[in-house]
């Protein structure tokens, strides 16, 4: 029976139905997924052609699909890195790796106006000249390890501070419109490395010396008194958060003995409130040479063991307060016998001539890399307590620091490979340290709690680089924190990594991508500008900057509006005796006014706003011949004060392309000779 | 006839419209919107019938590239006068209520025209700024009428002219108010006191003549 009525479908209308329906299906379903088919097989063509033609692999179209930002979108990071010797901070975007901005700090930079006439920027130039008030003009620095404020050990986006290793100076940069508001020239010292780490509220930017003067450093002493006369110091920079300003009134320093202090770290969590110093010449080697001595670098290396500083700056804060220091240069001074009897400083014997100590997320585990050592080294937080605790020393150093015993404090020692040298953390337990001399990036793993078992301290992959890794950064890797993600290692020298452009070769900085089981090399970034140090990576949620200023007339210097700004409806030109003021707008596309008359060794001080609200709507202002130029961002306003010392016409103009009649936008300084 | 509801809707159909009225002054009347490559969210301004809002600034600055005279230069009169002239229009609309079947259409009145001279009034300034370019001007213009509505074209700009909720309001009260009046024709032409009318409705609309009421007793 039912295949009778089965057959009966086919027989009579049923047929008919059939038929039609399977029409309507071919004719809905196939023409598209004809069309589909035939677009999924030409669109790989066109990916594997182009990849055949530029010899791409698949690993490189993997990775050119994991860095590319499409035009027009975001990247995720922010990467702040020292612009080494250039003087300045660059801002670079991950995973694009593209260079956002540099930020000009200890060296002026005419495109931002840094130091090319206006007051704002030439005063926060000027208090870093050195030393303090002798007036010695320094238009360069040495850039080396940026540092984001953090709240509660975590980066929170408003401030970054950076050092200058050749003069020993810090500046402060608002992160608000990423521009410099303060340098500041560290009292007693001329060279810092340390510099800059932060506690884990900012309450202090921290700056170790490195080569070690007497203090303070113009104080001559001949280098035969080494021991006696040259010191090293802590300084601890207290952080007006409010003020967004170091307050050097409740800074203070640290003596230390003369073992070349290099770099540091903060505790935090559970170590918060303790500081982590290296050291790499307890031998307290100096060179010479040329007098038939061992050079520095052997002398400084004979000693199995440099020390480890560990400093209680809570104990040193109340310290200060009880007024237990001494005055150098204007400087609060714990003396180094007073940080010995308040239990402010304390030595643990490390691997020789180390270059990073980082401490893990928790604040639990410090990890040492001696570049001389194959080994990476750590030590716990708690068994360091315990040792303080129980006074548990090995001995004193010849200045009395008691020393803990390494076996006390030590966890374990890693054999990560030749040269390690900084270490980051991922999310996941994952330590990542850089190692320069194989140039490779080694990626390990901690133990309790982050790992256990077998897995804890062990060495789990790496992965080589191009060449001579320094630092490395990972995404929030020295944080509270870490995101993972990706690490970028800070690679010295290129070689042959980039199509040849003369023998001053750019450093080399490559993403690798580490949220997956293995390491990937993602993109290779050139730097031609200096030679930066350390970077910091974090999410670009964590920012807020201004688009503009946020009222017209804004000073950046104070970042407040300033009341005498120069309005729209306000322009004009006073003289008062030989001094002539003038009250300037910028708007697109005309300077008002365009005329300023003066005579010859008239003072001319021009204050200039640029009146403009959109986005993007800068202004330059340049005056031939008289080495000036401002940048004026939406709602800045500047000052400039020069003498009119060289008699002629000068035009000025805007310097930068603000719109169609940007060439129109100029007036003249008219300036007439003396009878 | 009654015509009682007839009678109260007409009352809330006015009331209906004074509140719309008097709404429409919190939102803008007429919109227009700049798009050029530079701009990627737009500049936008919005006209409210007391006030001109949004990137007036640099609508400015880019119109005096073409000698353009200041926005807030525009209907500057009629813009201060504006809250008085919805005072005036609501009362009427309110009074409408009362009138006599003579008048009533004059008192009606006012809320029928006022949308329309809005749109003279906005067409006439539109004219007078495209018309009236600065000849010292950087860029040298041919005179020209932004478009009230629709897209039109200025140098790299296109330029989208919409009507805002506020002349939608007032439109929905023109609807309210002529709607009223028709229906007030119907009540009134049926009314035996019809004759009687004058400035004022002898009964106020609103309450029927007693008589009325007793022969439908």
């Amino acid at each position: 029976m039912k295949s009778w009525k089965i057959l009966s479908i086919f027989s009579t209308g049923g047929l008919g139905i059939v038929l039609v329906v399977s029409f309507v299906f071919l004719f809905l379903f196939t023409s598209p997924l004809k069309t589909s088919s035939q677009k999924k097989g030409k669109s790989p063509e066109g990916v594997e052609e182009i990849a055949k033609a530029r010899d791409l692999t698949p690993q490189d179209i993997e990775a050119a699909l994991k860095t590319y930002v499409p035009t027009g979108k975001y990247d995720d990071y922010l990467m702040f890195c020292s612009g080494g010797h250039s003087g300045q901070v660059l801002v670079i975007g991950l995973p694009s790796m593209r260079l956002l901005k540099l930020i000009a700090v200890f060296t002026p930079e005419p495109w931002q106006g840094f130091g090319y006439g206006s007051n704002e920027s030439s005063d926060i130039l000027k208090a870093g000249y050195m030393p303090v008030g002798k007036d010695r003009k320094l238009s360069w620095g040495d850039t080396h390890h940026p540092a984001l404020t953090e709240t509660n050990g975590d980066y929170d986006g408003q401030f970054l501070f950076i050092n200058d290793k050749a003069n020993a100076r810090v500046a402060v940069i608002d992160l608000r419109d990423f521009e410099t508001k303060q340098i500041i020239k560290t009292p007693n010292i001329i060279s810092n490395h340390g510099t800059t780490y932060v506690t884990p509220n900012t309450e202090y930017v921290i700056e170790g010396s490195q080569y070690s003067t007497p203090l303070p450093f113009y104080n001559y002493a001949p280098i035969e008194q080494y021991q006696e006369k040259y010191r090293g110091l802590i300084t601890f920079h207290k952080f007006d958060r409010e003020k967004g300003r170091i307050d050097e009134s409740n800074s203070f320093q640290i003596e230390l003995p003369p073992y070349g202090q290099d770099l540091c770290d903060a505790g935090k969590k559970e170590s918060d409130g303790w500081v982590f110093c290296n050291t790499f010449n307890t031998e307290m080697a100096t060179g010479g040479i040329e007098q038939g001595k061992p050079p520095l670098e052997a002398g400084a290396s004979q000693r199995d063991m440099d020390y480890l500083h560990v400093i209680n700056w809570k104990k040193a804060e109340e310290v200060v307060k009880a007024g237990k220091v001494k005055e150098i240069s204007g400087a609060k001074v714990i003396p180094l016998e007073t940080a010995i009897a308040e239990g402010i400083l304390y030595f643990i014997p490390e691997p020789k001539s180390p270059h990073g100590v980082d401490v893990a997320p928790r604040g639990d585990y410090i990890v040492i890399s001696g570049k001389l050592d194959t080994h990476t080294t750590i030590f716990s937080f708690d068994k360091i307590q315990k040792a303080i605790a129980e006074e548990n020393y090995e001995g004193k150093d010849p200045y009395g620091v008691p020393i803990l015993n390494f076996k006390d404090v030590l966890v374990a020692q890693l054999e990560i490979g030749l040269g390690p040298l900084h270490t980051q953390f991922d999310n996941e337990g994952n330590a990542y340290t850089s190692v320069f001399i194989e140039s490779t990036l080694a990626k390990w793993k901690l133990g309790e709690p982050y790992n256990s078992g077998d897995q804890a301290w062990t060495l789990v992959e790496k992965i080589p680089v191009h060449y001579n890794i320094g630092h490395l950064v990972c995404a929030e890797g020295d944080t509270v924190s870490p995101d993972g993600k990706y690490c970028v290692a800070l690679n010295k020298w290129s070689i042959d990594r980039f199509t040849p452009v003369g023998p001053l070769h750019p450093q080399n900085f490559q993403l690798i991508d580490v949220s997956g089981d293995k390491m990937q090399l993602l993109y290779d970034m050139p730097i031609g500008i200096g030679e930066p140090h350390l970077c910091q990576i974090a999410k670009t949620d964590k920012f807020d900057p201004w688009l503009v200023y946020p009222e017209t007339g804004f000073n950046p210097a104070t970042m407040t509006k300033n009341p005498k700004a120069a309005l729209a409806g306000k322009e004009r030109i006073e003289r008062k005796g030989d001094t002539v003021e003038v009250w300037m707008t910028a708007i697109r596309s005309h300077f008002n006014p365009e005329h300023i008359k003066v005579k010859e060794g008239d003072k001319v001080k021009l204050n200039i706003t640029n009146i403009e609200r959109a986005r993007d709507a800068t202004h330059g202002f340049g005056i031939d011949g008289y080495n000036i130029n401002l940048s004026l961002e939406p709602g800045e306003s500047n000052t400039v004060e020069f003498v009119a010392d060289k008699p002629g016409v000068y035009p000025f103009y805007c310097t930068e392309f603000c719109s169609a009649l940007h060439l129109e936008m100029a007036g003249y300084l008219l300036v007439e000779p003396k009878e | 006839m009654l015509h009682t509801t007839r009678r109260i809707v007409v009352a809330l159909l006015s009331v209906a419209a004074v509140v719309l009225l008097l709404a429409s002054i919190k939102f803008p009347y007429w919109k227009v919107t700049l798009n050029a490559p530079q701009y990627p969210q737009g500049l936008h301004v919005s006209i409210f019938l007391n006030k001109v809002e949004g990137d007036t600034f640099e609508v400015d600055i880019l119109n005096h590239y073409i000698g353009m005279r200041k926005l807030e230069e525009a209907a500057k009169f009629e813009r201060n006068i504006a809250i008085y002239g919805i005072a005036f229009v609501s009362l009427f609309a309110l009074l409408f209520v009362f009138s006599g079947r003579k008048t009533m259409s004059l008192f009606a009145l006012p809320a029928l025209i006022f949308p329309i001279a809005f749109i003279a009034d906005l067409f006439y300034w539109l004219y007078n700024f495209g018309h009236n370019l600065d000849p010292h001007a950087p860029i040298k213009f041919t005179p020209f009428t932004p478009k009230l509505v629709g897209e039109g074209i200025i140098g790299q700009f296109s330029t989208v002219g919409t009507f805002g909720i506020g002349f939608y309001l007032v439109i929905a009260s023109f609807i309210l108010v002529l709607t009223a009046l028709i229906l007030r024709f119907t009540v009134c032409n049926a009314c035996p006191y019809r004759e009687r009318c004058s400035l004022v409705c002898p009964h106020l609309f609103l309450w029927p003549p007693r008589e009325h009421q007793r022969q439908n007793q």
